[in-house]
């Protein structure tokens, strides 16, 4: 399933949300689809959320396999070491483990 | 370059104020008394808690100075650090003889939820749209962090309880307690595992400095160095390594190395930032910043102090002010003005913008 629109670079490096110029080598980028899946690296859940936001949002850094990290907002419950996939969700990223 | 010196400070105690950012300025730098050639002013707050914009003009006016030039400069929460180094780059090119950098906020006067997402306005939309705040993005590279060391969150203990301790003697902190372990523990989660004790207090306060090419404390080396705005856009756990890049410029312009640091005033607005800080600065190597804290390397007493005022976890963090008020304290400290006198000649200030994005390093040398 396509999920994910990411930025890819002659040089090999990934970007998420796509970059319009890479931020390695400063080349224009071309966008390219992935299946969002990836592994979670880092979590953490937040009790003092910005104004207008829930307490206790899970937060997590993803590791996609197309080469990206990106924070993500965990749908449910997840652990580091987790695999997930990511998708879009407005103007930012969501994660869950129905891989 | 030529030599630039630091040549006056002066600074307000951080806390509550009830005034705003252009009035906390004045009672500042109403004290230098040389009359400057140009106003270099920092404060992320002052459109919010003043609806004041040309500021910098503001300032000049309430100091009877409105025929002074004058900018605004904005590098997120190391604005204070900016206006020097830019004053520096002023006072070289032989236009200007005197600099006076002023950087003032009020940000108490928002409530928490409001002020979360005011810190969290220098992060890339989709992270601070997820919900990420600035204490969650250290909660997440600390995370990296540990996973990868095997530290553990008494590292961050460690140096919540120093810097506490440092700053009981600082006349000037917002935050003047003393932190037990048991405080520590017992303090509410922020963003896990990161507690009220990880993180910097939000703060009212204002510092100034006039800069010249005449005496005092002399500028020896500087370094700016810039990243992704996303931590997480950087490859593994390296998400310093635009610090390590500003001091790398500055050790050179200094013509010295790591070791050759007396003490250090470090950007500590979370306890994670000041342990991967050491390593980044080369005071100890990579992997190896949490058992320096542990080992009491960074405290009085150490091989390299840092954060001898009690650093942003307890002066507290005015976010344009805080790059400005370490060079303060440094000032202070060489030259035995004011409240304290350390022994030694040569100090460093750290001061990060937003996630380690804009990145100041500066020694100051007696």
């Amino acid at each position: 399933m396509i999920l994910l629109l990411l930025g890819r670079c002659d040089c090999g490096a990934v970007s998420l949300p796509p970059e319009k110029r890479c931020h390695v080598c400063g080349k224009n980028t071309m966008e390219q689809m992935d299946d969002g899946r990836g592994r979670v690296i880092a979590v953490t859940c937040l009790f003092s959320p910005q104004e207008g936001m829930e307490e206790g949002i899970m937060l997590c850094l993803v590791a996609l396999d197309a080469g990206a990290q990106v924070v993500c907002r965990a749908m449910g419950k997840v652990a580091r070491g987790d695999e997930v996939t990511v998708r879009e969700s407005g103007t930012f990223y969501i994660c869950d483990s129905s891989v | 370059m030529a030599d630039v010196f630091v040549s006056d400070a002066s600074m307000i105690p951080f806390g509550k104020k009830g005034k705003g950012a252009v009035e906390l300025a004045y009672e500042c730098a109403s004290r230098i008394t040389v009359r400057p050639d140009i106003i270099l002013f920092a404060s992320m707050s002052c459109m919010n808690s003043d609806r004041q914009g040309n500021a910098s003009a503001a300032v000049a006016g309430e100091l009877g100075l409105s025929d002074c030039p004058s900018f605004q400069v904005d590098t997120s929460s190391s604005s204070g650090a900016a206006l020097v180094q830019l004053a520096s780059f002023l006072l070289c090119s032989g236009r200007y003889d005197s600099v006076l950098a002023i950087a003032s906020d009020n940000l108490t006067r928002m409530r928490s939820p409001e002020a979360t997402a005011f810190f969290a306005s220098v992060l890339p939309p989709h992270e601070r749209d997820a919900g990420c705040t600035m204490p969650s993005v250290a909660a997440l590279l600390w995370s990296l962090y540990s996973a990868k060391y095997g530290a553990d969150e008494k590292s961050l203990m460690s140096v919540s309880i120093k810097n506490h301790k440092n700053g009981l003697s600082n006349p000037y902190a917002h935050i003047r307690k003393n932190v037990t372990a048991e405080d520590y523990e017992k303090s509410r989660i922020v963003s896990s595992p990161l507690r009220v004790l990880d993180c910097a207090p939000v703060s009212d306060g204002a510092a100034a400095i006039l800069l010249t090419r005449k005496g005092g404390v002399r500028i020896s080396g500087m370094g700016h160095a810039c990243d992704t705005m996303s931590a997480f856009s950087r490859p593994g756990e390296r998400a310093f390594r635009a610090v390590s890049a500003a001091a790398r410029d500055a050790y050179a312009g200094a013509s010295i190395v790591p070791g050759d640091i007396d003490f250090a005033e470090l950007h500590d607005a979370f306890t994670p930032f000041e342990i991967m800080e050491t390593e980044a600065l080369g005071f100890c190597e990579e992997g190896q910043g949490f058992k320096a804290a542990m080992d009491g390397e960074t405290s009085p007493e150490g091989s390299i102090p840092v954060n001898l005022s009690g650093g942003l976890k307890s002066r507290g963090h005015p976010v344009s002010v805080s790059g400005l008020a370490q060079m303060v304290e440094i000032y202070y400290r060489l030259t035995g003005t004011d409240y304290a006198k350390t022994e030694g000649r040569r100090a460093l200030s750290l001061s990060i913008g937003g996630a380690a994005s804009n990145n100041f390093v500066t020694i100051l040398e007696v």
